[in-house]
């Protein structure tokens, strides 16, 4: 059965959509991860494009999140407070990225940084599974907790304000700014986030690792929410019917990977998908540098 | 659908009951569906034309939507990447444009007839205007080369059965991605090199329930629209959560117990 994308503009297969759906989520729930930096790469490779691939990611992440978020706020996992100063950030860094990916289409290169972006992140994620998976092999798990270089760092910024729910004091701008670098990311490439925003937040805000979990999910919704509302309003560029048809199969999908994931071994597993994840990033970048079929395109307009 | 017929017979036809229709010089068109709707299921269509023409006479079957003005991105080298480095302006030409025939329109009439019938290859470049580039004759070629890709264009021609009796039929496969509007199909009778007779049948592609009502809010209401789109996605989210979340902890429980 097909379905017609109204925003897309095309028609794709509902197996399909859906079947990608299970796929990311299967590999989020496998990896652990959020899965929309998988997301926006492959409905691109799907022929979607990569504008409406991006804004419609983010639609995606909004429900995704949100049980999660639920079941945090029930369970008391989030700070509020440092949550909600992030989410300043967000909606702000939301709302510039969205400006940029205007103004980007109508240089009529927003595709080309998309795809570069992606080509880098994911680069970056497979680099940093393979080296997490190689260091477990070789010994146990080694956390650090404390007052790290960057906590320290970030606390003779002006704006010092307490964090009682975290036990922290920083500086009020540092979740701010944490914020604005996840709300240009999101509009940017459809990602929630998290692969950046959890090690961030043990990092440099020294929150502890229970409620960086419920923290980053309860600011990824509302950031992603807010994304999607500024990218419908100014880039026309979402699509309902392709975030729904990829919801159902991505929660469906991170069940079996949950499920998978207590079975195997977590680390070899780890490596192969971030030796995946290298291959996708070496295949984008080559089709960047491929001579194109067209010298035209149809383009965001005059 | 039962055909219904719009054709314009330009030469008179000699009608009579239980007569071969359409002696002379004259020529009728009738399409199977007059509207095309396009829904939630919508994956492209089929479009069958057929009518009656004078034996002696090839048919060509032009379908094309108005006119339409685009600007395209020009891709160009800019270190190791393929960017837009400039825009190129299209005018004269439909978004769609696909072609039947008996035989090859090459063979049937001369590249300026062609060109005042807005038919075949030499048609669609006499039409097309080129703004913004210093080389308009290749940004042409290149652009029709696109839109023949991109499924939209078509001029090869062929496709035209003649049945007894001086009946004619063919089909036209209707891309998804065809823009929605007003279309013209027009049949062409040619003999001896030109067109002796045409009839046309006007044809309406619009977006129906469920998709024209998002297309057109996502279009004109913006932020109302994402939303909407938001709280789909919440429920949607919320809804997957309670059925998976709560059956894969009763499973777990099951298991454990």
């Amino acid at each position: 059965m097909d379905i017609f994308l109204p925003v897309a503009g095309t028609s794709i297969n509902a197996a399909v959509l859906v079947g990608a759906g299970v796929l990311v989520g299967f590999l989020s729930g496998l990896l652990g991860v959020g899965g929309g930096f998988l997301l926006t790469p492959l409905l691109i490779m799907l022929g979607i494009d990569p504008l409406v691939a991006a804004a419609s990611g983010t639609n995606a992440i909004v429900g995704a999140s949100a049980s999660g978020t639920m079941a945090h706020l029930k369970a008391r996992n989030v700070d509020l407070k440092m949550g909600t100063f992030m989410l300043v950030g967000g909606v702000a860094g939301g709302g510039a990225g969205t400006l940029l990916v205007r103004s980007l289409r109508r240089a009529g290169n927003a595709d080309v940084v998309i795809v570069l972006c992606y080509v880098m992140l994911l680069a970056v994620m497979g680099v940093v599974l393979f080296v997490e998976g190689l260091a477990s092999q070789v010994k146990g798990e080694t956390e650090e907790r404390g007052e790290s270089w960057g906590y320290r760092l970030l606390q003779r910024l002006p704006f010092s304000t307490t964090f009682p729910v975290s036990g922290v004091k920083t500086s009020a701008l540092a979740p701010v700014v944490l914020g604005v670098l996840v709300g240009v990311l999101a509009a940017l490439l459809g990602v929630g986030g998290g692969f950046f925003l959890i090690p961030a937040m043990a990092y440099f805000l020294a929150m502890p690792m229970g409620l960086v979990v419920g923290t980053s999910l309860f600011q990824m919704l509302f950031t992603s929410a807010a994304v999607t509302i500024m990218q419908a309003a100014m880039n026309h560029s979402v699509d309902a019917f392709l975030a729904v048809g990829l919801l159902l199969g991505a929660s469906v999908g991170a069940q079996g990977g949950a499920r998978v994931a207590r079975g195997l071994k977590g680390d070899q597993l780890k490596m192969v998908l971030a030796l995946l994840l290298l291959a996708l990033s070496v295949k984008m970048f080559d089709d960047l540098l491929v001579l194109p079929r067209h010298f035209l395109a149809a383009g965001g307009g005059p | 659908m039962a055909p219904v017929v719009l054709a314009v017979v330009l030469t008179p036809a000699a009608w009579g009951g239980g007569l071969p229709a359409a002696q002379g010089e004259g020529i009728t068109l009738t399409v199977d569906k007059p509207e095309i709707r396009i829904t939630s299921g919508f994956h492209g269509d089929f479009l069958r034309a057929a009518g009656t023409a004078p034996e002696t006479c090839d048919v060509v079957l032009r379908l094309t939507s108005a006119l339409a003005e685009e600007t395209l991105d020009v891709k160009g080298k800019r270190g190791p990447f393929w960017l837009t480095v400039g825009k190129a302006r299209f005018e004269g030409a439909p978004r769609v444009y696909m072609l039947r025939s008996t035989r090859p329109v090459e063979a049937l009439l001369q590249p300026q007839e062609q060109a005042r019938e807005n038919l075949g290859i030499f048609g669609l470049q006499a039409a097309l205007r080129v703004q913004g580039s210093e080389a308009p004759d290749l940004f042409a070629s290149e652009f029709l080369r696109l839109k023949r890709d991109r499924g939209l264009y078509g001029w090869a021609g062929g496709g035209v059965t003649r049945g007894p009796e001086g009946t004619y039929q063919a089909e036209f496969t209707w891309p998804a991605h065809a823009p929605s509007g007003a279309y013209t199909l027009k049949a062409f009778a040619v003999k001896g090199g030109s067109v002796v007779a045409t009839a046309s049948v006007g044809i309406l592609v619009r977006k129906a329930g469920l998709e024209a009502w998002i297309s057109r809010l996502g279009e004109r209401h913006g932020t109302l629209y994402g939303l909407l789109a938001v709280l789909i996605a919440l429920a949607a989210g919320l809804a997957a959560g309670a059925v998976f979340g709560g059956s894969f902890r009763r499973k777990k429980k099951d298991a454990g117990a």
